[in-house]
């Protein structure tokens, strides 16, 4: 199968020498407290030096090794959909107390990836309460960790 | 006091019923708590401190140890049924253990990751009881550049570790140690790289890093798949229906012979997890990684890792559980503890007013002797125990991810921010799957960085001791024998790899 | 929703873990939270546990300890200050989260926003140095450094902190100059004084016990105004001369917001909390050497005499 050269793959690389470039220029130039053992800046040069002939060499690979040098499609709005619901959950938890907003978002989020929400309702609805109290057990009565809320008050 | 004397009194200690029975919760919990996302080992052990206060010697230090053994093979659970490692050090497990689950085989790999777990403890509890004073006495003349020289050969051999990709490797690991810097230095206190983010003057924590690199990432891309079943075709619904409900628990069984196959990898474990973890301050993530790494080079199918290989299960859970015993070594030998799980059980050892270092043994011989006995047994009590329950977890595998994805995004959640009941570790979760995604889809191997992340502060602090100690003299940091011989090995086993390659015809795309 | 077996696992897991609560008066709102700015297992946790076992009897509420670090403490800190002002939630800490950060950065918090309830223990640095290092007292360590102005390598814990202020403070009143080695904490310190990296190592007693007691290290000097029961033998810095008298404490403070008959309710009821004969005895056992103070005994001059040390030290560094 023949491939073509990835831009994506030669973009993200050129990102990584930018960012090498940058680094190495501000652990010279940049604001620097003192300090002992080759100073808080020592190791970051060295990283840098390793990340700017790494990124040049996979411009080159890119360019030598189409094929080994894909990138995969990755579904951003997705991405971006559990991020949402996960930050959601989050502040839920913060507010409304981990075994009520547990339930309810668990409920949601299975509800939507299922084919047939309403014939799943059956299924998604034990399930959620159950591992609402599971969490219920886990993180507050096992190992009483958890500073948040745990019911709806 | 000779051993034929000692080993009645220290088994009439061990041998009471509530100190096993102190031993058996301990393991329990400890493979439960283990289990469970943002709760490590560690935390149960702390929670139960008190209550050393009330127990004596052996039921204490025995039931810590429980949890401690426990733990390193309960996170080794969630990292193959749900691709969250548990515990930090099952982060190397999950490396081929979660693909190994996808393929349909989770049932063989939890006991894979099982016997070897208990295998490699075995291995790390006798080079305690019998070789621990040599060994505690090398571990003891490391100084800063022998830190240094094995940190850099482990970011050297790990980065390399995914051939065809050992460039991309080796820019993830230096970003790896990159993103370790943000926050404060270590030696002067100021801020580094946290752009004037107050939340960023404590640096990213190590747990939100790993779940939300390995785990949410995978997560996020799965929901993706999971989604596309939502929209598609009556036909293409059947067939994904199919495929959800193919896993059959009668086909998924771990042979004689494909066990017999793994000695290699658990041997070289189980040296690597006794190694490091007789090392103050390396650690059980390290352990398990660099026996990956090095099972991997030795392995005669190195190109299954990866892949779901029962090897690349083998060797990081064994590497992993070496060091429960093994981090007792310099904690009894010289009362330094190498460990955060070391630092508690030789603060259980101060209740029970026994003080950690050199003469503890000879003035403390039955008990240290009984507690020898309950390591063992806790081993075993660890096998069993576990062996019981494995079959349940491998029914996990039954549940279809539309159910079980929510709940694994949810778990990342609520036990990320109960490490330290910090918001800004939620947020670096978040980011980090985000940023998971990302590398995933240039293949930029998430392990080579999740490893300089790790690794990075005791690069840099080993750094530059030495250059302190040096007066600032890059030599220094060469006029070390056991620096010398660490930099020999490592070059000897990455020639040793590419010669193995180059033999094969299989040229390495570098 | 749960099976009766989980159930029963789950009470019998749980009442294994906490003791059950009996409440009365002040505090009538469930358990008093101690936070620690460190992990669990280190000093300032075991003396907290300590409290945790014994506190119900005298405080009349059940003492939980959660462990915050992060942030060198700063997390602890603004978690106390955000959830403390109804006295329930206290902060366990030395002096390094509460006096040394607030000088050296912008905090959310001033040292003066923390009342002192108990002090709990004190902790002597101490300077000690490997068997074989050349000299057996202080004086000699001296003149080796003044001989060779910064050669002399040391080790103490982090940057700053509370092993290496007073090291600081000595080189400054007694002039002379070290190549000072930071660590990640009392193992490494110890790693390094016993495995021919550094001479002297400045640590805590209890780190160092055991090398002590096996001939290995020889303590030179410890940094309190007392000598330590556990080194009845090593002079104190001011016996020798040096006017560096700063031992770490480990002391219980509330927030400057809450009322001052709950602080007084506190201050005494930790304070008979240690000094009971349970609470003594577990001390013992935990080699903790518990001393309560209390704001009746003048805990709050100790405080304020800390700040002015730190203070002083700090800007002699910079």
């Amino acid at each position: 199968m023949r491939h073509d050269l990835d831009r994506k793959f030669v973009v993200g690389a050129c990102i990584l020498l930018v960012l090498g470039v940058w680094g190495l220029w501000h652990t010279y130039f940049g604001h620097w407290r003192p300090g002992p053992g080759g100073g808080p800046m020592a190791i970051p040069r060295i990283m840098f030096l390793v990340l700017i002939p790494a990124a040049l060499l996979m411009i080159w690979q890119a360019f030598r090794y189409p094929e080994s040098c894909q990138t995969e499609t990755v579904p951003m709005r997705v991405v971006g959909a559990v991020v949402i619901w996960a930050l959601l959950y989050f502040w839920l938890v913060r507010n409304l107390g981990l075994v009520s907003s547990t339930a309810i978002m668990l409920c949601v989020a299975m509800l939507v990836l299922s084919p047939r929400p309403m014939q799943s309702l059956k299924l998604v609805i034990p399930v959620a309460m159950l591992s609402a109290g599971a969490f219920w057990v886990m993180f507050t009565q096992i190992a009483p960790v958890l500073q948040v809320r745990v019911w709806w008050f | 006091m000779p051993l034929l004397d000692l080993l009645p009194l220290a088994a009439d200690i061990a041998f009471r019923p509530e100190v096993l029975l102190a031993v058996l919760l301990g393991v329990f919990l400890g493979v439960t708590v283990g289990a469970i996302p943002g709760i490590s080992g560690d935390m149960a052990m702390a929670v139960l401190l008190p209550f050393v206060f009330t127990m004596d010697a052996a039921a204490a230090i025995g039931m810590l140890m429980g949890i401690y053994k426990g733990g390193l093979f309960g996170g080794s659970i969630s990292a193959i049924m749900f691709g969250v490692p548990g515990t930090p050090g099952a982060a190397a497990t999950m490396m081929d253990g979660y693909p190994a689950k996808q393929a349909g085989r989770p049932n063989s790999a939890l006991h894979t990751a099982l016997y070897s777990s208990v295998f490699g403890d075995l291995a790390g509890v006798m080079v305690l009881i019998f070789i621990a004073t040599p060994l505690a006495a090398l571990a003891l003349k490391f100084g800063p550049r022998d830190f240094f020289a094995l940190y850099i050969v482990s970011i050297v051999v790990i980065a390399s570790l995914d051939k065809g990709r050992v460039v991309r490797g080796f820019a993830a690991a230096s970003i790896g140690v990159m993103l370790s810097m943000i926050g404060r230095d270590p030696f002067t206190g100021a801020q580094r790289y946290t752009f004037g983010i107050p939340e960023l003057a404590g640096g990213i924590g190590l747990v939100p890093l790993l779940i939300g690199l390995f785990a949410l990432s995978e997560i996020m891309i799965q929901v993706g798949r999971s989604f596309h079943a939502r929209v598609q075709t009556e036909a293409q619904r059947a067939a994904q229906v199919a495929q959800d409900a193919g896993y059959d628990p009668r086909k998924d069984k771990l042979s004689r012979q494909e066990f017999r196959s793994l000695w290699r990898a658990m041997t070289i474990g189980s040296a690597t997890g006794t190694f490091i973890g007789a090392l103050p301050g390396a650690g059980a993530t390290l352990a398990g990684f660099l026996s990956y790494a090095l099972a991997q080079r030795a392995s005669r199918r190195p190109q299954e890792f990866g892949k779901g290989c029962m090897e690349g299960i083998a060797a990081p859970e064994a590497g992993n559980s070496a060091t429960a015993g093994a981090t007792l070594i310099p904690l009894f030998s010289f009362g330094i503890p190498g460990s955060g799980s070391a630092a508690l059980i030789g603060a259980a050892f101060i209740m029970q007013g026994i003080t950690p270092g050199p003469q503890m043994i000879e003035a403390n011989m039955p008990i240290i002797y009984a507690i020898f006995i309950l390591l063992v047994l806790g081993t075993l009590m660890n096998l069993v125990v576990s062996k019981a329950l494995l079959p349940y977890y491998a029914r996990i595998s039954l549940i279809p991810p539309r159910i079980v994805l929510p709940i694994v995004v949810a778990l990342a959640v609520v036990g990320t921010y109960a490490i330290s009941n910090s918001v800004t570790d939620v947020w670096m979760l978040v980011a980090a799957g985000v940023f998971g995604v990302l590398m995933r889809g240039f293949g930029i191997p998430i392990p080579a960085l999740a490893l300089g992340f790790i690794l990075g502060p005791g690069f840099e602090r080993a750094l530059r001791q030495a250059l302190m100690l040096g007066q600032n003299d890059w030599g220094y940091l060469l006029q070390s024998p056991i620096a010398l011989a660490i930099y020999a090995t490592g070059a000897g086993v990455m020639a040793l790899f590419f010669w193995a390659t180059f033999r094969r015809g299989q040229p390495d795309a570098a | 929703m749960m099976t009766k077996k989980t159930i029963a696992m789950s009470a019998t897991i749980g009442l294994l873990l906490s003791a059950t609560a009996a409440v009365a008066e002040f505090p009538s709102e469930g358990p008093i939270r101690i936070v620690t700015p460190y992990g669990a297992g280190g000093g300032i946790d075991i003396a907290a546990r300590i409290l945790a076992q014994v506190g119900e009897a005298h405080l009349g509420a059940r003492v939980e300890v959660v462990n915050m670090p992060g942030a060198g403490g700063m997390d602890a800190a603004n978690f106390v200050r955000q959830n403390g002002d109804d006295g329930y939630t206290l902060i366990i800490s030395d002096y390094g989260p509460l006096i040394t950060l607030p000088l050296l950065e912008d905090t959310p918090y001033q040292p003066e926003d923390w009342v002192p309830l108990t002090q709990v223990t004190e902790i002597a640095p101490t300077i000690v140095a490997r068997s074989d290092a050349g000299f057996d007292d202080l004086a000699g360590f001296i003149a080796a450094a003044q001989a060779n102005p910064g050669s002399v390598a040391i080790t103490h814990g982090a940057y700053l902190s509370s092993s290496h202020l007073p090291l600081l403070r000595l080189q400054d009143l007694a002039g002379f100059a070290t190549n000072q080695i930071p660590t990640s904490g009392g193992g490494e310190t110890v790693q390094f004084l016993l495995g021919g990296t550094v001479p002297v190592a400045v640590t805590t007693p209890t780190t160092i016990a055991g090398a002590v007691e096996a001939g290995d290290a020889v303590p030179l000097a410890v940094a309190s105004a007392e000598r330590v029961p556990s080194l009845p033998d090593t002079p104190t810095l001011a016996e020798l001369g040096h006017d560096v008298v700063m031992p770490v404490w480990y002391t219980i403070f509330a927030t400057a917001n809450v009322p001052e008959d709950i602080v007084a309710h506190l201050s005494d009821g930790i304070a008979a909390a240690y000094a009971s004969d349970e609470g003594q005895e577990l001390a013992a056992r935990a080699n903790v050497d518990a001393r309560p103070i209390s704001r009746a005994d003048g805990l709050q001059d100790i405080y304020d005499a800390t700040f002015e040390t730190v203070r002083e030290t700090l800007e002699s560094v910079n």
